[in-house]
């Protein structure tokens, strides 16, 4: 698993939890079952991409990170 | 490959192919309306009394009507180990100066707590002895029960008046505050808290996953060293192998 895959999946359970989270400290109601699936759906979407985005970044800057350390061959002097 | 480096953006051109097909599905397959409507005004529930027919009802939580909590936030508070009154109040309308006004034989008040659509809990006052009327009361302490150790937020309530043959002759639906100790002191949220520290520990953590991709990858040479087009040459210890004995040249006599 790609680290935008794995943040694509962090993203959607963040999305989910987040809207269930509001709806305990009171920002939100639920108790419609149209529209709790509405604001489900829509922050796991928005979840998914968000942290995809972000998981796609920080796996680029991890491999560039260590490509810099690690990655350079023995014996090579630049 | 399109790019030359492992892990780039040319590995994983697929990631803003989806994201912008998502994008798309997000505003195009849902309702505009829906995402244009403010929150307050979604969850606002319907203030006309139900199947009234003559009957006009009313009911009260700790005094002030249940009118005054239409939505989410504008909703009644009930505190940890709370109970609240629920005063149910009816009437027949019609007749002259109340002569011939229709009789109505309720028996039963409910009130109902709504989650995701579905009934949560429901509690009634049933009154057995329930005779043929122009008016009556019901009086009912609600408390959350054993709900408030799991859940908090805002939630929908139904009160309604249910009628000897079992139809709802009046229903009012209002909402309700039920407070946990401290904010967060229920089960759910404090689940759901953990949950959000440990996602967002992976979400930190996500980089790591990146070498897993790149290490399918072959390694590229630095920029500047051409590529050799020969496979690496054996050991020079390793005794050469028949097959790369050159074929000696022929003779030519035949």
């Amino acid at each position: 698993m790609s680290a935008t895959t794995s943040g694509v999946a962090a993203g959607i359970v963040l999305g989910i939890v987040g809207v269930l989270l509001a709806q305990q400290l009171g920002f939100l109601g639920l108790s419609d079952l149209v529209r709790a699936i509405e604001y489900l759906v829509v922050a796991a979407i928005v979840g998914g991409i968000l942290f995809g985005v972000i998981g796609w970044a920080l796996g680029r800057r991890y491999l560039a990170r260590h490509a810099s350390t690690s990655g350079t061959p023995p014996g090579s002097d630049d | 490959m399109a790019s030359g480096r492992p892990g780039t953006f040319g590995t994983r051109r697929w990631v803003p192919l989806a994201a912008v097909g998502m994008l798309a599905v997000v505003l195009f397959a849902l309702p505009a309306a829906s995402l244009a409507s403010p929150t307050a005004a979604s969850v606002r529930t319907s203030l006309a009394p139900a199947a009234s027919n003559g009957l006009y009802a009313q009911a009260t939580w700790n005094g002030a009507n249940i009118r005054n909590y239409p939505s989410a936030t504008s909703a009644a508070h009930i505190g940890f180990n709370g109970v609240a009154n629920v005063y149910y109040n009816w009437s027949s309308l019609g007749g002259v100066a109340g002569v011939g006004a229709p009789l109505y034989t309720i028996n039963d008040s409910r009130l109902q707590i709504f989650y995701f659509g579905f009934a949560l809990a429901t509690r009634d006052v049933i009154n057995s002895a329930a005779a043929p009327a122009t008016s009556g009361s019901f009086s009912m302490n609600w408390s959350t029960g054993a709900l408030e150790y799991v859940l908090e937020g805002s939630y929908k309530l139904v009160a309604s008046l249910i009628a000897t043959n079992g139809t709802t002759v009046w229903s009012q639906a209002f909402w309700v505050y039920v407070a946990a100790p401290f904010y967060v002191g229920a089960v759910l949220p404090i689940v759901l808290i953990l949950l959000l520290i440990w996602e967002l520990y992976n979400v930190a953590t996500v980089g790591k996953y990146a070498t897993l991709g790149a290490s399918k990858a072959p390694p590229t040479p630095p920029a500047g060293e051409e590529t050799p087009s020969t496979p690496p040459a054996a050991p020079e210890s390793a005794e050469p192998s028949p097959t790369e004995s050159p074929t000696p040249p022929s003779e030519g006599g035949s």
